[in-house]
C-alpha cells in the first residue's frame, strides 16, 4: 500500500476547489469517464487462471466485474510437472487452418 | 487429474494461443496428445481424453446406480462413487457435470449441465465417462481496466496505480471545466474557463504518455522518461 492515496472523497473535494457546487454525481460519472480513458492505456498487469479442458479450442473472455481484460498479452500452459510454461502467440493475420474446431463454452477465469 | 502427457516434449514447443474477438483460442500445432506431425501446418483443439470411469477393481464399468428422471436434481447415485473427487468432470450420455463432492460410496453431488451441455434424463446403468481436464490448466497476463468507482466516500480507493490518480484528478477538472464553459453567458468566463480546461485536460494526456514510458518495476531505481516536448 502506498502511502499517498487518493479516495473519492478527497478527488471530489480536490474538484470543488477548481469549479465550486458541483454534485457528487456528476464527479462521480467524471471519475468513472477519467478510469475509461485511463484503461485505454497498458497501465496494470493482471493474471487469471482456467482449467484447460479436453479437445475446447476457444475459451471466452467474458469482461465482468471480477475480471476485467483489456488486452492479453500473454498466455502459459501448466505443464505434467505443474509448472506454467509460457507458449508462443500466433501473428496476427496468419493464414489458420483447422483439423478441428470447437465452439466456444462459458470459461471462469479466477484472477490471480 | 489429468496433465498434459509428458509426450508433447514442451508445452512451448507445441502449444500456440491467439484472440479472435472476446475469445481466446489454445491449439496443439499439429497431431494429438500422443504424436506430433511435422506434415502439416494446422492446429487442433487440446486432446485430453475421455476414459471410461471404472469401479474399483479397475476393470468394471462404473455405470449410474440409478436412473436420473429429472434435469435439475444435483445428487446422483452411482455405482462406485469413491472413484471421484471434487472438480472431476464426468460425461453421462451427451451431458458434462461437475463433481461438488462425494456423499458416500454410492452417491455424488453434481454440478448439472456444464461447460454448455444440457442437462437431461438418464437411464439406470448408463455408462460413466471421466472427462479430462487439467484444473488451472493456462494462466493468461492481461493488462486491466481500472474497476468502476461506485460511490463517493472516504473508504472506496480508486482502482489505478498512484502515480496516475492526480492525473484523475486533473482529468476530472478539465471535462467539469469544459462542461461549465459551455454553460457561460459571457463568452470571456465561457473562454478562459475552457482555455484552463484544455489545460487540465493537455496535462492529463500527458501523463499518461509520460507513464507508458516509465518503467514500474520500482527495483532498478530512477528511470529515464523520454521529455515531452522532444521532437
Amino acid at each position: 500500500m502506498a502511502a499517498i492515496e487518493f479516495n473519492g472523497k478527497e478527488i471530489y473535494s480536490r474538484v470543488l476547489q477548481a469549479v465550486p457546487g458541483l454534485s457528487e454525481n456528476y464527479v462521480l460519472n467524471l471519475i468513472n469517464q477519467g478510469l475509461i480513458e485511463i484503461g485505454q492505456h497498458s497501465q496494470k498487469i493482471e493474471h487469471a487462471k482456467a482449467d484447460l479442458v479436453d479437445t475446447q479450442m476457444w475459451y471466452t473472455l467474458d469482461d465482468d466485474r471480477a475480471v476485467t481484460i483489456n488486452k492479453v498479452f500473454r498466455c502459459a500452459i501448466k505443464n505434467d510437472e505443474g509448472d506454467y510454461v509460457i507458449i508462443p502467440r500466433l501473428l496476427p493475420g496468419s493464414l489458420k487452418t483447422f483439423d478441428v474446431e470447437t465452439t466456444s463454452v462459458s470459461t471462469t477465469f479466477t484472477e490471480l | 487429474m489429468a496433465a498434459i502427457s509428458s509426450t508433447y516434449k514442451d508445452p512451448s514447443d507445441s502449444f500456440i494461443w491467439w484472440i479472435e474477438g472476446d475469445r481466446i483460442a489454445i491449439a496443439t500445432l499439429t497431431g494429438d496428445a500422443n504424436t506430433r506431425e511435422t506434415s502439416r501446418s494446422s492446429y487442433k483443439a487440446v486432446q485430453l481424453g475421455v476414459s471410461t470411469s471404472y469401479q474399483a477393481d479397475g476393470s468394471t464399468d462404473n455405470d449410474l446406480g440409478a436412473a436420473i428422471n429429472d434435469t435439475t436434481g444435483t445428487s446422483i447415485t452411482v455405482e462406485y462413487a469413491t472413484g471421484f473427487s471434487a472438480n472431476d468432470l464426468i460425461k453421462v450420455d451427451d451431458e458434462i457435470m461437475k463433481v461438488v463432492s462425494v456423499t458416500n460410496s454410492t452417491t455424488i453431488v453434481v454440478v448439472r449441465g456444464y461447460h454448455n451441455t444440457t442437462a437431461a434424463t438418464h437411464v439406470d446403468a448408463t455408462l460413466i465417462y471421466e472427462l479430462d481436464v487439467i484444473t488451472d490448466g493456462f494462466v493468461i497476463s492481461y493488462y486491466a481496466e481500472p474497476d468502476k468507482l461506485a460511490a463517493i466516500n472516504s473508504s472506496t480507493s480508486i482502482d489505478i496505480d498512484n502515480a496516475l490518480q492526480p492525473l484523475l484528478i486533473d482529468y476530472v477538472k478539465g471535462q467539469a471545466l469544459l462542461d461549465e464553459a459551455v454553460k457561460q453567458k459571457d463568452p470571456n468566463t465561457s473562454q478562459i474557463k475552457a482555455t484552463i480546461g484544455e489545460k487540465f485536460l493537455a496535462n492529463f494526456r500527458e501523463g499518461l504518455r509520460k507513464f507508458g514510458a516509465k518503467k514500474n518495476d520500482k527495483i532498478g531505481g530512477t528511470r529515464a522518461v523520454v521529455p515531452a516536448n522532444l521532437k
